[in-house]
């Protein structure tokens, strides 16, 4: 056949020292890399972005020696809002800080798309494998039902946050220890009621869907939907999404062709963005009433210039903090766990400073 | 002797060495921080859900070596179950109802083909239309609510049964495909068009290939694929998302990259493309295990793409070198 | 002064390109194992004139006839029909595949495996050495990916494809244009060697030594006319020059 010659030698033995040099290098740095992150100090930077503001925090953690209590229990929290999803930094925050002040590693897994399923219940199989101590996890689909009762039949407790399951006996059923967020039906209806103060009866509404389809909008809408049907008025559902520049351009279209519509809601927090639709065609606020759900910068910059007049507030802090903190006792002392509704919150003009100084934190 | 020699010669000459180097290395790395990343249950996983996109990435690769892109794959996929459902629920028997969603998605290959070959318009352009009118469709038809699949037994389990341990269907229909397709690219007429209508376009037709067929026939296959894709995701998850398959065709791109096929055309590996869409599986995967913030996949998936191209140009240089020597 | 019926004949070729007239009334003969230098100025329309004669472009008015008979080409695969093949500047070879596989392309060998058609490929690399060799390449190995090759074993696969395939008639447009002295006086080594087995050349070309090294026969054009058509002896290279450039007047046309 063919001879060899000594450059081709030289090619073949290095071709096979590089794919078993990828080998070991691969097994050492996996192994520095486990080796250094017990007891480190980490610095995590978070750019807090939406389509028009921008803030950086810097949060420091302190992994391990700063307390003991749930040192070596692992948590892992599978959400399925996106990375551009302002919403969730609060919750991984509050759950960064029980993790920090009872020692426990707890980890929040985001998909790269909002409400991406199947990366999601990739990330759940995958997640499941792992046995952590813990799993968080709030029911955007009911297909996830499956994979929380997977999980607790693979003897990890799982506790559901932010969105239960639309029947809470649907979640108990696949082992979902307890319920923690905001009651989403009743609290459509608070705000819808809350907001009424500011548009006569019988009026037009406009209502954003910023998630259609998934289980938390849905709920939320139809709480609203109720409250308006009861204080007869009209309504319009419109489907956007967490892309601020996509709901400006759409609601600006619909208030365009409907101006007869003194009411606009949000299921998630993006109705503020009418306010600035409304401003720049010259509407003087409190003309059209808006009323948005959570805390965002967003939601607070619109308060204060008066376009929107109620945010409802579902403390995402504590939906971060307090499940890590009932996994940690239910590990430890064998307690069970408990359902807490994070309430209804109303920020309106009148506590929106205090609310915005610790949204800066990004505690709110 | 000399065989054994020559064969390890060939190997590792191969466009595929970088990107199977890479993926031991990533093997080994996530195992030694974290064993659990090849217990039984989670190489299941990772088995079980590479399969459906895997396939798109396959569709994917033939139409870049014939010099071509397919920027709608992503709204193909989420668009076919979703009409196959729709289907379905108006009464059409399930396995018409499948047929019909994949001939769907074969015309709608065909339009993009003949547009993009007809008018000289860029592929690039046209199937971006495509992503957009696709995408559109499926949200304006279900108003944006996931549609539930109902499927008999025996149908699901064509596509998604399990027959043997660690082996799910859709990765037999995976590797079926791959061979098949293997097969029409390295040992067939028609394999050796597509290479030289990807690699010159003037040369082939010169010699009296219809580029324009060969063009066509590939957009109809990555449009399929999309579609069979799509179906397969649906019956496992048990329901068509509306925004499925978002962003699809650019991890799909990815991965076909990554595995050594050229962006230029006329050049590429299929083999390539199965061991990168495992590595890119693995890659999410294991960050998952090791319990490394999410935010690292991006990160981790550009350094892999620059490291494996750049691994192949120094491979492939090597490899010319050795060989007008010989 | 030959007697024979010419291998190919281009009677009154006329072509128009919208309102540019390219050929104007242009006859073209080439005889059997001749070789034919075609010289003339940029835009003289020696490309234009082989390429209808190829198949790319269909004439607007005249007609060819190949062995006595008149044809219609419709396009490249109906001149390759008639054993004329036409070897381009950019050589049409694709480069990121190899010798082989461009060789046969468009004509590959095929093998039954039962019902499943396969590319034989090991006919395709014995009979790629076998044509190599014809015309003294035989170093070159045919897995060889063309893009290594330098740019006279690039002509040289070329015409060694078109000889395989029995080509009678080869058109080569400017063949040593990039190429070494080396390179180039090999090229033209393998036109007369395609000659030696019987085969015609057309070659266009700038360069008047190479023509006047091995071509039989020098037709001249210029401005869409045949403004001189002589057997290499009866001609000067500065003559040649001279009525490119259009210093002299045509020569009345000499018939064979």
């Amino acid at each position: 056949m063919k001879r060899v010659t000594r450059r081709q030698a030289i090619s073949r033995v290095s071709a096979v020292g590089a794919i078993i040099g990828a080998g070991v290098i691969g097994g050492i740095g996996g192994y520095l890399t486990g080796a250094t992150t017990g007891g480190q100090i980490r610095t995590v930077t978070e750019t807090v972005g939406g389509a028009t503001i921008t803030q950086t925090r810097v949060i420091t953690q302190t992994l391990a020696g700063a307390a003991d209590f749930a040192k070596g229990l692992r948590f892992t929290y599978i959400t399925h809002g996106g990375e551009e999803n302002v919403f969730w930094n609060s919750v991984h925050l509050g759950m960064q800080e029980a993790a920090k002040l009872t020692g426990a590693d707890a980890v929040m897994i985001r998909p790269k798309r909002e409400g991406d399923l199947a990366q999601e219940v990739a990330a759940f199989e995958s997640t499941i494998a792992e046995k952590p101590d813990g799993i968080i996890v709030p029911i955007a689909y009911t297909e996830l039902l499956t994979y929380v009762k997977k999980a607790t039949d693979a003897g990890i407790p799982v506790i559901v946050a932010n969105i239960d399951a639309p029947n809470p006996e649907d979640r108990i059923k696949a082992g979902g220890l307890s319920y923690i967020g905001q009651y989403l039906e009743p609290a459509g209806y608070f705000l819808a009621k809350t907001l009424s103060k500011y548009f006569p009866r019988g009026s037009h509404a406009l209502i954003l869907i910023e998630g259609p389809g998934q289980v938390w909008a849905e709920e939320r809408a139809k709480g609203i939907q109720r409250f308006l049907k009861e204080y007869d008025c009209t309504f319009d559902r419109l489907d956007v999404s967490f892309d601020l520049a996509v709901v400006e351009s759409r609601v600006s279209a619909y208030l365009e062709a409907n101006p007869q519509t003194k009411a606009v809601f949000s299921v998630g927090y993006t109705s503020p963005i009418a306010g600035k639709v409304l401003k720049s065609k010259g509407v003087p606020p409190g003309q059209v009433a808006i009323g948005t759900f959570d805390i965002v910068p967003l939601v607070i910059e619109w308060i204060n210039e008066g376009y929107l007049q109620v945010a409802i507030d579902q403390q995402p802090y504590l939906q971060g903090f307090l499940p890590v903190i009932q996994l940690i006792l239910m590990k430890k002392y064998g307690l069970s766990a408990w359902d807490v509704n994070t309430g209804n919150a109303v920020v309106d003009k009148s506590n929106v400073s205090l609310v915005e100084e610790l949204s800066r934190k990004g505690y709110r | 002797m000399l065989n054994y020699k020559s064969f390890i010669v060939v190997l590792f000459q191969r466009k595929e060495i970088s990107v199977a180097t890479i993926l031991l290395g990533t093997i080994t790395f996530f195992y030694s921080i974290q064993p659990v990343f090849l217990s039984p249950s989670n190489v299941d996983v990772l088995l079980r859900i590479t399969p459906e996109l895997g396939i798109v990435a396959l569709g994917i690769t033939l139409l870049m070596i014939g010099g071509e892109f397919d920027l709608s794959v992503g709204s193909v996929f989420g668009f076919i179950p979703m009409f196959t459902i729709l289907l379905i629920e108006n009464g059409v028997h399930p396995i018409l109802a499948i047929v019909s969603g994949l001939l769907l998605a074969a015309a709608v290959g065909l339009v993009h083909g003949v547009v993009t070959v007809k008018t000289g318009i860029p592929s690039f352009i046209t199937t971006l239309g495509g992503l957009l009118i696709w995408r559109g469709v499926s949200l304006a038809v279900t108003g944006g609510l996931p549609k539930y699949m109902t499927m008999p037994e025996e149908i699901a389990f064509l596509f998604t049964g399990k027959i043997a341990p660690f082996t799910h269907m859709q990765m037999v229909w995976f590797f079926a495909l791959a061979g098949f397709f293997y097969y029409i690219l390295e040992r067939t007429k028609f394999g050796n068009w597509i290479y030289a209508t990807g690699g010159k376009k003037e040369v082939a037709r010169a010699m009296g290939v219809n580029t324009d067929h060969v063009k066509i026939i590939l957009f109809i296959l990555s449009s399929l694929m999309a579609g069979l894709g799509g179906i397969i995701q649906s019956m496992r998850l048990g329901q068509a998302l509306p925004n499925q398959g978002d962003g699809l065709e650019f991890d799909a791109i990815a991965v076909a990259v990554i595995g050594g096929t050229s962006l230029f055309g006329g050049s590429g590996t299929l083999i390539g493309t199965v061991i990168a869409e495992y590595l890119s599986r693995i890659i999410e995967n294991g960050l998952i295990i090791i319990r490394a913030p999410s935010y690292y996949f991006r990160l981790y998936i550009g350094l892999v793409i620059i490291i494996a191209v750049t691994v192949n140009v120094y491979i492939l240089r090597r490899s010319i070198r050795s060989r007008i020597e010989s | 002064m030959s007697n024979h019926e010419p291998l190919v004949f281009m009677k009154g070729i006329h072509k128009w390109f919208g309102r540019v007239h390219a050929l104007q009334g242009v006859d073209f003969k080439v005889f059997n194992s001749e070789i034919v230098g075609l010289v003339g100025d940029n835009g003289a329309g020696k490309s234009t004139l082989m390429k209808v004669l190829v198949g790319i472009f269909p004439p607007d008015k005249g007609s060819i006839i190949i062995n006595g008979s008149e044809v219609k080409l419709k396009s490249p695969k109906d001149a390759m029909k008639y054993g004329i093949e036409m070897i381009h500047q950019d050589v049409m070879l694709a480069p990121l595949m190899n010798v082989a596989r461009n060789i046969f392309l468009g004509r590959e060998p095929q093998k039954l495996y039962g019902l499943i058609p396969m590319l034989d490929l090991k006919k395709m690399r014995i009979e790629s050495l076998k044509c190599l060799k014809e015309i003294g390449l035989d170093g070159i190995n045919p897995d060889v990916v063309i893009e290594n090759l330098s740019g006279g074993q690039r002509q040289g696969v070329a015409i060694a494809r078109a000889l395989y395939f029995r080509a009678k008639l080869l058109i080569l447009d400017e063949p040593t244009n990039n190429l070494s002295v080396k390179e180039s006086g090999r090229v033209l080594q393998f036109i007369s060697e395609a000659k030696n087995q019987g085969i015609s050349s057309v070659f266009i070309t700038h360069n008047l030594h190479h023509v006047h090294s091995i071509a039989d026969r020098i037709v001249v054009m210029s401005h869409g006319r045949v403004v001189g058509d002589f057997k290499k002896d009866e001609t000067t290279i500065e003559e040649v020059t001279k009525l490119i450039t259009g210093e002299a007047p045509p020569k009345p046309e000499l018939s064979s």
